[in-house]
């Protein structure tokens, strides 16, 4: 199995993404905070009028609330970043990969059309990935920790 | 054939490790297929550069811990040292455990709060060994160790740089 066809071939669609976490610009860091924490997911997308208008990440939370000493009242609007880089839900898979890739990021909004439908995130994309090779090669041996790591008695 | 477990080495075509019985007949069925499947199995954590571990100690506050991550742009410290890992924290635990009482928890110590025992992998496991891990174990990082002691945490981005080198032109490196 060579990973060159499913890297090709397969969609944002094929792969699956998270459906849309999301609150309104009108938010807080606190409503972001909450809504992460109950869908355990390290993002939301920031809507308004319908339209994606940023990104709030886990990154964001450390770098732009806790670090500086903001209080979770913040406004989403002054934390999220608006320049984001999105995936397409029938671009192929490593198309986003690339992108994730060169700009360090984990997880993208996954937009049909205009409209944001979820976000995608490096694990996903990994995971799928790991689920094309063969269980041979994945799950060998069950755990290596087990066993004596020097020749038993040597 | 080295044994994935015990990495003793064993005559080709054996069926179990001649030094600790694990099964190796699998492991020669997958090392006779594709080229991308045998670097998975014969390629090791060290050749993925794991990045270098970034050290907190025990009594350390969550608020130095934060700090440490934000000014070296890192997503997760290791609490303890070298041979003494205590556990790990990572921007995850942060929102799961503490980002909604920040204010309040900010100066207690960040052992209240990390994920302690870490699971490891030798740095002369396969790499399909952390790919395994990384996507069944719900974790991005992996700390790495070799002959006890802590040598790197290697994160699915690295892994992510495994396939840019195999298929650079679909997965260019930055």
């Amino acid at each position: 199995m060579d990973l060159r066809e499913p890297l090709q071939s397969e969609t944002v669609a094929d792969v699956g993404y998270r459906p849309l976490v999301s609150i309104g610009t009108d938010g807080t860091a606190a409503e972001a905070v909450a809504l992460m924490k109950l869908e355990k997911c390290g993002c939301v997308v920031v809507m308004s009028e319908g339209r994606m208008r940023g990104i709030f990440t886990e990154r964001d939370l450390l770098k732009r609330v806790l670090h500086p000493g903001l209080g979770l009242d913040t406004p989403i609007v002054g934390l999220m970043s608006d320049d984001v880089t999105v995936a397409r839900v029938d671009e192929p898979i490593h198309e986003v990969l690339a992108r994730m890739y060169i700009g360090r990021l984990r997880h993208l909004p996954v937009l049909d059309g205009d409209e944001p439908v979820g976000t995608i995130s490096i694990k996903r994309a990994i995971h799928f990935l790991a689920d094309q090779l063969p269980q041979a090669i994945l799950n060998l041996p069950p755990d290596p920790e087990t066993f004596p790591a020097t020749r038993e008695g040597g | 054939m080295i044994c994935p477990s015990c990495d003793h080495e064993n005559i080709e075509g054996t069926d179990e490790c001649e030094n600790c019985m694990q099964p190796l007949t699998d492991l020669e069925h997958a090392a006779g297929s594709s080229p991308l499947e045998r670097s998975l199995l014969e390629s090791t954590l060290a050749s993925l550069h794991p990045n270098a571990p970034i050290f907190v100690a025990p009594d350390t506050t969550v608020a130095a811990a934060v700090e440490t991550m934000a000014s070296r742009d890192i997503g997760c410290v290791i609490v303890g040292s070298l041979e003494d890992v205590v556990g790990i924290f990572s921007e995850r635990d942060l929102l799961m455990r503490l980002a909604d009482r920040y204010a309040e928890v900010s100066g207690q110590p960040v052992t209240e709060f990390m994920t302690p025992n870490p699971e490891t992998l030798d740095v002369a496991s396969p790499i399909a060994y952390a790919l395994n891990r990384m996507s069944t174990g719900d974790f991005r990082h992996l700390p790495v160790t070799s002959a006890g002691q802590l040598v790197g945490i290697i994160s699915l981005r690295d892994v992510l740089g495994f396939l840019s080198e195999w298929y650079p032109d679909l997965i260019p490196a930055p």
